[in-house]
């Protein structure tokens, strides 16, 4: 397995992006909700990555998926959002042992736990602004709510299988 | 100064941060709000090159139904040609000479297929794979093999985008078949199979099972087109207007091939 992080990180961007807009965007349950998984791009990322270049990585990945999907600034706006919560979020469920000697925030090294707390609070927040701006309304908060929850749970399960089948163990 | 740069240093992710929220928030109004999809829209050549290959995969598994559909609309066409040979007397139609008939045709049907669609999504889009080289311009109407579709919205060199029924913005002039009273649908943007019909007084008899059909009062479809069955009619506290609930002929989640409709007297009208 090759190790050079940029070359990882580039083809796992490109894989993401298509699994998205070709295999689960054409998952509608009910024609109400789908699940998505490119977020899991930024949550990825190592540790160091400084935190305007994983800015910048959000934008452009949630406008690729915009771009795909006719909704141009909605994905981008909810992934950028998602991007800047993630250092404080790694700071809240911080481990006592902090995090030494680890590179990057997968499954493999930190742990089930951690990587669900983490993922889906990162999720939750990606999601509630995603469907906020599409409800573009305060009408319909009722069924917005749904959707989020009904997505964020259906997004977490795709992701977290994703870290078990082709998250390599490093 | 010093301080200043010091302050922007300490705090780039936030400056960034705002930058790009701020930028976010500019382009979904801009491309989302007036739905102003001029450069990013998915009749753009990069991405409906990608949807056409991932289409030509995804096409075979919808075969068999897509054959059945329209078989079923073939049956429709044929005994609607033997009837109305019927109808004509014979002494009438010694008055219609043949090149007559093919100057003034009304409407032109140019065939299409979905290269992308939504259906869950609250301003849904299709895109088909014909384009202004194939004589498609914007405000087109779109039929499926059942009942209408949408309207055309965005036209590149060999794509367009369609503005879906299931559209919160699309509103379409209708009207029940069996006493002619006209209303506008809608959709509420909440399930895929009902639109909602608005304008019809309370004073009109409808029943569910009633018949929907186009008014022919837009220029985007002609008159007559079957576009669903009344499912649910309730009347509002208050108000003067029936509201009627109307299941949909046509099913978005398995609609491939649709027919762009050609009005010939288009440009005639709007002069």
């Amino acid at each position: 397995m090759n190790n050079n992080p940029i070359l990882v990180n580039a083809l796992r961007f490109l894989g993401l992006l298509m699994l998205q807009v070709l295999v689960l965007n054409e998952i509608e349950l009910h024609g109400f909700v789908n699940p998505y998984i490119y977020p899991l791009f930024i949550l990825l990322l190592p540790f160091e990555t400084p935190h305007w270049l994983q800015l910048l990585l959000a934008f452009f990945l949630g406008l690729m998926v915009d771009i795909y999907a006719n909704t141009i600034g909605v994905h981008a706006a909810a992934t950028v959002a998602m991007a800047y919560i993630r250092p404080f979020l790694m700071q809240m469920f911080r481990p006592s042992g902090g995090y030494d000697n680890k590179e990057h925030p997968v499954m493999f090294t930190m742990g089930i736990n951690w990587t669900i707390f983490y993922v889906s609070s990162a999720v939750l927040l990606h999601h509630v602004i995603l469907f906020s701006i599409e409800s573009w309304s305060i009408v319909n908060i009722p069924e917005t709510l749904i959707k989020i929850v009904i997505g964020v749970i259906l997004s977490v399960f795709i992701m977290m299988l994703y870290q078990f089948i082709l998250v390599p163990k490093q | 100064m010093r301080n200043l740069l010091l302050f922007l240093k300490r705090y780039n992710s936030f400056f960034v941060f705002l930058f790009l929220e701020i930028l976010c928030a500019f382009l979904i109004v801009k491309y989302n709000h007036y739905q102003r999809t001029q450069f990013l829209s998915s009749s753009g050549v990069l991405t409906a090159g990608v949807l056409n290959v991932k289409n030509g995969v995804t096409n075979y598994f919808t075969l068999k139904q897509q054959n059945e559909i329209l078989a079923e609309q073939n049956a429709a066409l044929l005994e609607q040609i033997i009837n109305s040979k019927k109808d004509i007397p014979k002494q009438e139609m010694l008055f219609i000479t043949e090149p007559e008939i093919v100057t003034r045709k009304k409407y032109e049907f140019i065939p299409a297929k979905i290269i992308d669609k939504s259906t869950h999504k609250l301003h849904n889009f299709l895109t088909i794979n014909r384009g202004s080289d194939d004589g498609i311009y914007p405000q087109m109407g779109v039929v499926g093999p059942r009942s209408i579709a949408g309207i055309v919205h965005k036209v590149s060199k060999n794509y367009a985008t369609v503005m879906s029924v299931l559209h919160k913005e699309t509103y379409i002039s209708a009207k029940i078949k069996k006493n002619n009273h006209f209303g506008s649908l809608t959709w509420d943007g909440q399930n895929q199979f009902i639109v909602q019909l608005n304008d019809v007084p309370n004073n009109v008899p409808v029943q569910k099972g009633d018949s929907i059909i186009t008014s022919g009062f837009s220029d985007f479809f002609p008159e007559d087109i079957l576009i669903g069955k009344v499912e649910a009619v309730s009347r509002l506290p208050g108000s003067n207007f029936h509201s009627i609930e109307v299941e949909l002929a046509t099913v978005f989640r398995n609609l491939s091939q649709v027919y762009v409709i050609k009005f010939n007297d288009y440009q005639e009208i709007i002069d």
